[in-house]
């Protein structure tokens, strides 16, 4: 082999591996790889799940009873009752399509500070309840979380769903979709244009995504995985 | 002709090597805390419009949606 070949070989084998997130628009990785530490770390999403607690008393007092019921948990009641009667492929069919003709609102600018740049502000989402998403709309990240808390309340368990932050290379923004894993082990990835993809899209970069009990790191997993080649994980 | 095959070969080589489908160890240069700030950090904002490529809900789920929006257009 000449060297002229050679060097073409190393050039493609680099390429293919560098091109491989991209190509193959890698699948969510809906295992605990990438485990991070318990979901209490993330102040805004922990706080989220604090005021999801709190409200929750009075949407299943309106389920039990339509009196009891606020105006707005009055369509949800409605929507959780039918639903519950489904099986669950189609509930999640049906509180994918609910939430997603809700009113798109973009978050409240919030400035905090941050250690980690340079810049004295920075701006950050907000993540709503159910109740608060009901009421005012939200974006991609509360059709996201209300999803995800429609389904609980459903009876789907914490170990099936998790709301997933994404960078969207076409859309070139961040964006927040819910992964649900099914009985066979297949994921579905609810999204807030009415689509439900199975388990990947390949505009998609997994960077994070947390549920009621854990944070996972799907970012710092595959820049760090290629460098370490492969090692097997010990047990801890 | 021939290069371009060896050259599509390499690349399949390579994306196989690539694969990270066996365990990994994972290596942090933050610490935890500071990465879960990171990350809280970022603004998630993407809007994104109905797609014709969804399947449309069938008529039981679509009767479910229309009884839910006259419930709520009545509610307010």
């Amino acid at each position: 082999m000449g060297p002229k070949r050679g060097i073409m070989m190393l050039i493609a084998s680099l390429a293919g591996f560098a091109l491989q997130p991209v190509w193959a628009g890698a699948a969510y990785p809906f295992d605990d790889s990438g485990y991070l530490g318990d979901a209490a770390l993330m102040p805004d999403w922990s706080a989220t799940m604090q005021r999801q607690g709190q409200q929750s008393p009075d949407l299943q007092a309106c389920i039990k009873d339509a009196e009891a019921c606020e105006s707005f948990y009055k369509g949800i009641r409605h929507l959780l009752l039918k639903a519950a009667a489904l099986p669950p492929e189609r509930q999640i069919k049906l509180i994918n399509h609910y939430v997603n003709r809700k009113r798109y609102k973009y978050d409240r600018a919030s400035r905090i500070e941050t250690p980690f740049s340079n810049e004295p502000l920075k701006y950050r989402s907000r993540w709503a309840t159910v109740e608060e998403f009901i009421r005012r709309g939200g974006d991609c990240e509360d059709y996201a979380t209300t999803k995800y808390f429609l389904l609980r309340q459903l009876g789907f368990p914490i170990d099936q769903l998790r709301v997933v932050v994404t960078y969207d290379r076409q859309a070139r923004a961040h964006h927040a979709i819910l992964a649900v894993k099914r009985t066979d082990g297949k994921v579905l990835l609810l999204e807030s244009d009415n689509q439900i993809r199975l388990g990947r899209r390949h505009t998609y970069r997994f960077i994070y995504s947390v549920n009621e009990k854990s944070i996972w790191d799907h970012e710092s997993v595959s820049t760090t995985s290629r460098m370490i080649h492969h090692q097997k994980e010990r047990p801890a | 002709m021939r290069t371009l095959m060896f050259i599509a070969a390499c690349a399949v080589v390579g994306l196989t090597w690539a694969d990270t489908s066996s365990t990994v160890v994972k290596v942090y240069s933050l610490d935890v805390k500071e990465r879960v700030q990171n990350l809280e950090l970022i603004n998630v904002t993407a809007e994104k419009v109905a797609s014709e490529e969804a399947e449309e809900p069938d008529a039981e789920l679509q009767a479910i949606l229309d009884d839910v929006e006259t419930i709520e257009r009545e509610a307010q």
